[in-house]
């Protein structure tokens, strides 16, 4: 116990413990679900079940091309909501506060966007892009629709970290004669690059956990995708399936599911690393 | 009978005929406003070519708010309008169709806070080299060995130029800024209380570095600090704040301005009875 000197008071101890307790609590939820997917789960686990097709509707055979299709969503999504995210974000941060009217609206949509079900962006996504922009069932509508969910957390998550740019070197680019844009580019976003990769973990966890949004949109087909305009069976979908609907899917489900955990772990991970490592070394030496 | 308030009709806030004439960059009725709020009274002011002009007063006279006026670097807050005309080398900075990044060119600006990117040591100085169109990596190379020399700089970091300029002290952080804008050539360097975040060991040495500038280009420094007005700069410039909004009292010379000040006002500033 830290600044044990400073703790003279009962209430300050009661709140330390109170919140120690509350940290394990929450490292105790995900150790009991990571336990439980290891117990059930690991020894379905294996490189012919990462590769191979899925047969009898999951119960055998692996998830080779779920998870090509989960790849290409993710693909589809990302594809949009970056560059989308990134100019929105920008136009917030560095262009709107003197319109801070037309600013709060728009920050104000975003709310109210990152907070909607995600059954309710399904039967939009259904609506607009499968039925209205005649895409069907595809891996674009999926796509597309996952991009609709994930884009107001990108953006307001690249918008936090351009504003925690210190106005300082926006000042200094002025100053230099920059232009604004080069200021930008140059120094910017460079240094809200950290904070923006942490929106593109954000999008791609909400993404690849998404379920209901992807069912009247990518659809179930467990199938090999041959092109974007076929539909394809994402992970988080193949596991409900599994798992409501197919008795004697339960080993796989969990199989299933503890890919999708160790998967989500890894792209976490590796984002931790790109932006304390790669991406700030790049940075400063160049 | 030492009452501080302006009560001579003679008017010493326009300067001396001999600054005129010599004036690098001239206020013509100045005034700058926040919104409605008025923040500097109109104001006229010559700042003589190739000598350290210093402005002094007390927090909220509106110092920064006229230095930053000078090479328009209000510009990016929505709510400030400045009226009157900054002339620099008789032509208005406010006048429609000026170029931002010449006038920025000519006119280099120092910050309270030092504030090098987020980038190598190098790389602060190349990057607005670039922008000005400097081609040659040889020559940018040259011009940054040069200005990294003239601040003082080069033998502390040669070896380390490609690492973080975080990573250097607040003084060296600030000679590099000041190395960043002599880059440029500028004719004007402004300096917003350039040694106040700083160490007093870093802080004399930023002075001298400042001192080292008279004769080639003309610096206007703000500063809190009397004894460094009073030690670096051949003119000052003194400003009081009255409801709320900033005006000059007085100019003239440096030695002339403390040892024999116009004004009771300004008596009792400079000998820290006001202020």
């Amino acid at each position: 116990m830290p600044h044990e000197a400073t703790m003279s008071c009962g209430r300050d101890r009661a709140l330390w413990a109170a919140s120690q307790a509350a940290v394990w609590a929450v490292v105790l939820v995900f150790a009991l679900i990571l336990f439980d997917l290891l117990r059930h789960g690991l020894a379905g686990v294996s490189w012919s079940f990462l590769t191979e097709a899925p047969r009898s509707a999951g119960r055998e055979g692996g998830i080779g091309s779920i998870l090509v299709s989960t790849g290409l969503i993710l693909f589809v999504a990302l594809a949009a909501t970056i560059p989308l995210g990134l100019c929105a974000a920008i136009a917030m941060a560095e262009w709107l506060p003197s319109r801070a009217r037309f600013a709060r609206f728009a920050r104000m949509s975003l709310d109210v966007l990152s907070g909607m079900p995600s059954i309710v962006f399904g039967l939009f996504g259904n609506a607009f892009f499968s039925i209205y922009l005649g895409m069907g069932l595809s891996i674009w509508s999926g796509g597309l629709t996952l991009a609709c969910m994930a884009l107001p957390l990108f953006v307001r998550a690249a918008e936090e970290a351009l504003r925690a740019v210190p106005e300082s070197y926006r000042a200094g680019g002025d100053a230099l004669g920059m232009s604004r844009t080069r200021t930008l580019l140059r120094i910017v976003l460079p240094a809200a690059l950290p904070g923006i990769m942490a929106g593109i973990i954000l999008a791609i966890g909400r993404a690849l956990a998404e379920t209901a949004a992807l069912i009247f949109t990518s659809g179930y087909v467990g199938r090999m995708p041959g092109a974007l305009s076929d539909s394809g069976r994402a992970l988080s979908v193949h596991i409900y399936d599994l798992a409501m609907n197919v008795t004697g899917g339960a080993a796989n489900a969990y199989a299933s599911a503890l890919t999708l955990i160790v998967l989500l772990i890894l792209i976490n991970g590796v984002a931790v690393w790109l932006t304390h490592h790669g991406l700030y070394r790049r940075l400063i030496k160049t | 009978m030492t009452t501080p308030i302006i009560t001579e009709q003679q008017d010493l806030t326009t300067c001396p005929a001999d600054l005129a004439a010599n004036a690098h960059l001239c206020l013509e009725h100045t005034a700058i406003f926040y919104g409605p709020q008025q923040a500097l009274r109109e104001t006229s002011l010559s700042i003589p070519r190739k000598r350290i002009f210093s402005i002094i007063g007390p927090s909220g006279c509106g110092k920064s708010s006229l230095l930053r006026a000078m090479n328009r670097l209000n510009d990016r807050i929505e709510a400030c309008t400045v009226r009157g005309k900054v002339l620099l080398d008789g032509e208005d900075v406010y006048a429609a169709g000026t170029d931002m990044i010449h006038l920025r060119r000519r006119v280099g600006m120092i910050f309270q806070q030092p504030n090098p990117f987020p980038l190598s040591i190098e790389h602060n100085i190349d990057l607005p080299l670039r922008e000005h169109g400097w081609r040659s990596r040889s020559k940018r190379r040259e011009r940054i060995e040069r200005v990294l020399r003239e601040v003082g700089l080069w033998d502390e970091v040669k070896d380390r130029l490609r690492h973080s300029a975080l990573r250097l002290s607040g003084g060296q952080q600030q000679r590099l800024c000041v190395a960043r804008a002599l880059a440029l050539d500028p004719e004007v360097l402004l300096m917003d209380e350039p040694c106040s975040a700083l160490d007093p060991l870093s802080s004399a040495v930023v002075e001298d570095l400042i001192v080292r500038l008279r004769d080639r280009l003309t610096v206007v420094v703000v500063t809190h600090n009397l004894g460094q007005a009073r030690r670096i700069s051949d003119h000052t410039a003194f400003f009081w704040s009255r409801d709320q909004m900033g005006c000059l009292v007085e100019c003239n010379e440096t030695e002339r301005l403390f040892n024999a000040p116009a004004r009771d006002l300004t008596a009792a500033y400079v000998n820290g009875q006001r202020g």
